[in-house]
């Protein structure tokens, strides 16, 4: 039996395209280059410390499968920045986390015609790089691989966004919602936050993390009422993740259901 | 008179002194009785009895240098025959007679200077002559022992020194034997052999017996022995200190530690010159960690610019003259304490840095104090002005040097841990839906893990959301009463290890479960680690990364922050990453991370949270491992791998720290390390058995995984597939293609990097 288990995904795949790659597995590489590499950017105009969600897409455009490991974007991309005076800026840093995936034995990540690696993802960019009001141009570069050039602007926030940014702005960690743990009250600022900013463009994320706070401690009908609020967020990423956690509430109220059966 | 028992001079002699002078005085007679005193009359005059008997009187009669020339009478006082009560009777008197005493003019001065009054075994103290001599007189300097036991000769081992003519002399007398009591030598100063003492001085030959370090709070942490960075003490490591705070809310100085001397014989007002050092690195020489080499000099903390600590006067303490160290000095502070009985003390502070050490010296002589130095080819030795080294306290003083020092002194920290982990798995770690076709499929040749020609199933399904590719590889597949073993799927398909030859009615239901098994304990019936609790696996006890991070001079603690443990977390399948400061992994580590304010400089702490599985492409359950993941906040410096000066462009093989200007000094910035850890420990079963189905190659991933994090907690980079960093770095591949786990340690330029910290990891 245990010889069988070793049987592992790039059989599989031989398996499922069986007449498919058999033929072609010969002309398989690992050429990374071959990749065509593609980011896109969830808006074209943020206010001032706004989030940006990137999406990082690695293509397969060639005729033939590429094996190539999937990639950690955030920690095996730089960015270029070039601002509206033309200085560039180089981000050789964009993620908070240290780690990365490694490949399982036997297993050939490979990617089939036409077929994507997709990921999104929040770059870590310290506030003082868009500091300064104006367009800018974006540019990714990933393991030899030039993404496209993605121009953007930063403009001050107004309104209630305003309002919402001079809350945060007081806190440390700002936007980053640092202060919700540094704060003695951080969760009572937080929730604050949420009832008046919640509609921002930075509530989102709060709304998540108020959820996933009450979540955290077991209260379910608190946190299923954060998640909902973004569950159809334009914001693929915050409406996934939201998705994710009422699924996890719905299994966590049906085993709550389960222990009060005698 | 009978019953008259008035005491009687019958004779003095000499019966005169000239001024300046000291001579004994012989005076007899009767009825002196049991401790007479003498009186003698006017000013200037002064008598100290050495002996006495009931019929003679024996003294020293000092004469001031500037008294008036003339005659006092002296008169024996009997304090009667026993010593305490006179008997007065009628025409008695416990007053004698009264003989004359004459001052003259002196004709010559003599003098010895010798202000200190002590000399140290295997010392040497200078003393001063003077003789207002004419060029025919000799003056005869003689060292005589007064009582009780010891030994102290001139510098060349005689006793006496004569000089002819006028006298302007500096001697050097050496301690040789401890004295057994206080002042029990002196030098005599005498002209032309004559019996008259023309001056004296009392000495005693002293010694410092020990000098240890002491703790200062009942509760510090107790000085023990320094094991040193292999774990095993040897004797020259000496001990070691922790001045970190013992719990969240401790608020007194753990740096501070008492350094005590004990002296011999016991001499009020003795003083004993401590000074501290800074004693070369044992654990490296040379760069990056040992800037010195074999100097020393090397440590990365100052006390007040000072490396070698520097003394404070305790309260109520009598220490005096405290100079604290600068480069200048070769970092050395001193201080001056005076004894009250047989011991000594002041009050030392260390710095804070891991690795840091010292030594604390001391002699009775301030000059001998202020010649001590490092040996700049051993920097673990302190040497006299002859380049001798001082002995150690406890062991043999083989040089005969005067002074001692404290054995190595090594500053420790601890790094607090608090470690959450998460609860129940639950029933919900599989997938159910629907098989909506059953086709029988052939091995094609040369596929692994498959005989060619065999027949296996493939069976169309369907579920919401789709399978996750390869999720179910090596997983197990129940439908209806029958559990098969899965060999893997694609997004709509799943493939057994056998085929199934039964009808299987149009949309059967079925239940997947992938090879999740964090603990190994399912054998081949998978059930998602059904109802299972998360428990820490013996791998992951903190207790482990010790070994690695002793070369750091840090060892973990798990009780301090044992308030905030918890053990009972919600589950989360897989806690995903995006990056974002509010995604699951940022929230789940600040979420449940009790100890968030306690990270003090210090009160170091580290987090772990003990997980399932990370994002789903990382989870091990397709082509992705990540077995641990750390994170740091936002707007910090990215982590880094060298510490470089400014103008030190020795090459990095990672990423060198970045510098900061601070006070107008540019040098290096330590970055803020990662706040907490996630260890998932069902990804590291998965990956550990992945090597072992597929190459039977036992993988050891698992016992590096939480020191790995940990270095990020430090702030430490690595993470490139390489043996440089050693546990930082990525497993390296054997020729066969399988990791091979680095060296469980961590490289030279990751312990500067650690050692060189003055915050909590986090922080």
């Amino acid at each position: 039996m245990k010889t069988i288990k070793t049987l592992t995904i790039a059989f599989v795949l031989v398996i499922i395209v069986v007449a498919k790659s058999f033929a072609q597995e010969s002309n398989d590489n690992s050429d990374f280059n071959q990749l065509s590499f593609e980011v896109e950017l969830n808006k074209t105009t943020y206010f001032s410390l706004e989030t940006m969600f990137v999406t990082f897409r690695l293509i397969n455009r060639t005729q033939n499968s590429v094996i190539a490991d999937r990639p950690s974007f955030l920690n095996d991309s730089t960015l270029k920045i070039i601002n509206f005076r033309g200085e560039t800026k180089e981000i050789t840093s964009m993620s908070l986390s240290s780690g990365r995936p490694q490949k399982l034995p036997g297993k050939k990540p490979m990617l089939q015609p036409s077929q994507t690696y997709e990921e999104i993802t929040v770059p870590s960019i310290t506030s003082e790089i868009f500091s300064d009001k104006g367009k800018y141009k974006l540019q990714f570069f990933l393991n030899g691989l030039a993404s496209n050039v993605i121009e953007i602007t930063i403009t001050d926030p107004t309104g209630l966004n305003k309002d919402a940014f001079d809350f945060f702005s007081q806190y440390q960690g700002r936007n980053s919602f640092e202060w919700i743990w540094t704060e003695k009250n951080g969760i009572v600022l937080l929730e604050e936050f949420v009832s008046k900013y919640g509609e921002s463009v930075y509530g989102e994320q709060a709304i998540y993390a108020l959820g996933n706070i009450y979540k955290a401690r077991d209260e379910i009908e608190k946190a299923q009422n954060e998640f909902e609020k973004i569950k159809t967020s334009d914001n693929k990423l915050i409406a996934n993740q939201a998705n994710k956690s009422l699924q996890d509430i719905k299994t966590r109220k049906m085993c709550l259901e389960k222990d009060k059966k005698p | 008179m009978v019953g008259d028992n008035s005491p009687i001079i019958s004779n003095m002699t000499p019966p005169q002194a000239n001024t300046g002078e000291t001579v004994g005085v012989t005076i007899s007679g009767t009825h002196f009785g049991l401790n007479p005193t003498l009186q003698i009359g006017g000013v200037g005059v002064n008598a100290t009895i050495t002996s006495s008997s009931p019929t003679q009187i024996t003294a020293y009669f000092s004469v001031a240098d500037a008294t008036i020339i003339g005659t006092r009478g002296v008169q024996v006082k009997s304090r009667g025959i026993n010593g305490t009560t006179f008997q007065t009777t009628p025409q008695t008197s416990d007053l004698s007679n009264s003989v004359p005493f004459n001052v003259t003019d002196s004709p010559f001065l003599v003098l010895i200077r010798f202000p200190e009054g002590v000399v140290e075994k295997n010392g040497e103290a200078i003393v001063r002559f003077d003789a207002d001599t004419n060029s025919s007189q000799t003056t005869k300097f003689t060292i005589r022992k007064l009582a009780g036991t010891g030994n102290a000769t001139f510098e060349d081992g005689s006793l006496e020194k004569t000089y002819t003519g006028q006298v302007s002399a500096v001697e050097t007398i050496k301690g040789i034997t401890e004295s057994s009591q206080a002042n029990n030598f002196t030098i005599e100063a005498k002209i032309n052999n004559s019996s008259t003492i023309r001056a004296h001085s009392e000495f005693t030959v002293a010694k410092i017996d020990s000098i240890v370090f002491e703790q200062i709070n009942a509760n510090d942490i107790t000085i023990d022995n320094n094991p040193g960075t292999d774990g095993i003490h040897t004797p020259e490591e000496g001990s070691r200190i922790y001045p970190d705070k013992i719990s969240t809310t401790d608020t007194t100085d753990r740096t501070t530690l008492r350094i005590k001397a004990t002296v011999s014989p016991a001499i009020p007002s003795l003083v004993v010159y401590f000074a501290s050092f800074d004693l070369d690195d044992p654990s490296a020489k040379g760069l990056p960690i040992d800037t010195t080499n074999v100097d020393g000099k090397d440590n990365n903390g100052n006390v007040n610019g000072s490396k070698s600590g520097e003394f404070v006067n305790p309260t109520g303490g009598d220490c005096l003259s405290s100079v604290t160290g600068t480069m200048a000095n070769d970092y050395v502070s001193k201080i001056d304490c005076t004894t009250s009985t047989t011991t000594v003390s002041s009050n030392y502070k260390v710095t804070m840095q891991p690795g840091d050490n010292f030594a604390v010296a001391a002699s009775l002589s301030r000059d001998f104090r202020d010649y001590m130095r490092l040996n700049p080819t051993d920097g673990n030795q302190i040497t006299d002005y002859a380049s001798r080294a001082i002995h150690i306290n406890g062991e043999a003083n083989s040089a005969n040097t005067s002074g001692i020092r404290t054995k190595m002194l090594t500053v420790w920290r601890k790094l607090h841990i608090e470690v959450d982990s998460m609860g129940n798995v639950g029933t919900d770690n599989k997938v159910t839906g629907a098989i909506t076709l059953n086709e029988t499929v052939i091995c094609p040749p040369g596929t692994p893990g498959c005989t060619a020609g065999s027949q296996f199933a493939r069976l169309t399904v369907n579920t919401t959301p789709a399978l996750e590719t390869s999720r179910f590889d090596n997983g197990r597949m129940q439908i209806g009463t029958y559990y098969y073993q899965v060999l893997g799927n694609s997004q709509n398909q799943v493939f057994l290890t056998t085929a199934i030859t039964e009808r299987l009615p149009a949309n059967t239901a079925f239940t997947l479960w992938d090879d999740d098994d964090y603990n190994n304990n399912d054998g081949t019936n998978k059930d998602g680690d059904n109802n299972e609790i998360i428990n820490l696996l013996p791998d992951n006890q903190p207790g482990g990364v010790d070994m690695i991070y002793q070369s750091s001079y840090i060892v973990t603690d798990r009780m301090a922050l044992n308030l905030y443990n918890q053990t009972n977390l919600q589950f989360d399948l897989n806690i995903d990453t995006t990056g974002s400061t509010t995604d699951e992994l940022h929230l789940a580590l600040n979420n449940n991370r009790g100890s968030v304010n306690s990270e003090k400089d210090d009160f170091w702490v580290a987090y772990f949270l003990i997980g399932y599985q990370g994002k789903e492409n990382e989870d091990a359950d397709g082509d992705g491992s990540n077995p641990g993941i750390s994170r740091r906040e936002p707007n910090t410096d990215p982590l880094c791998d060298c510490v470089r000066e400014v103008n030190d462009v020795a090459p990095c093989s990672g990423l060198t720290c970045p510098l900061e200007t601070v006070g107008g000094v540019v040098k290096p910035k330590l970055p803020a390390g990662a706040f907490g850890s996630a260890i998932y420990q069902e990804v590291q079963q998965d990956t550990h058995r992945s090597w072992l189905l597929a190459q039977n190659y036992n993988y050891q991933n698992i016992r590096t995984t939480l020191p790995h994090e940990l270095g990020h907690q430090f702030g430490l980079k690595g993470d490139i597939v390489r043996s440089t960093f050693q546990i930082m770095d990525y497993d390296t591949l054997d020729t066969l293609g399988r990791p091979v786990s680095n060296i469980f340690g961590l490289n030279p330029e990751h312990i500067n990097l650690i050692r060189r910290r003055t915050k909590s990891p986090g922080k």
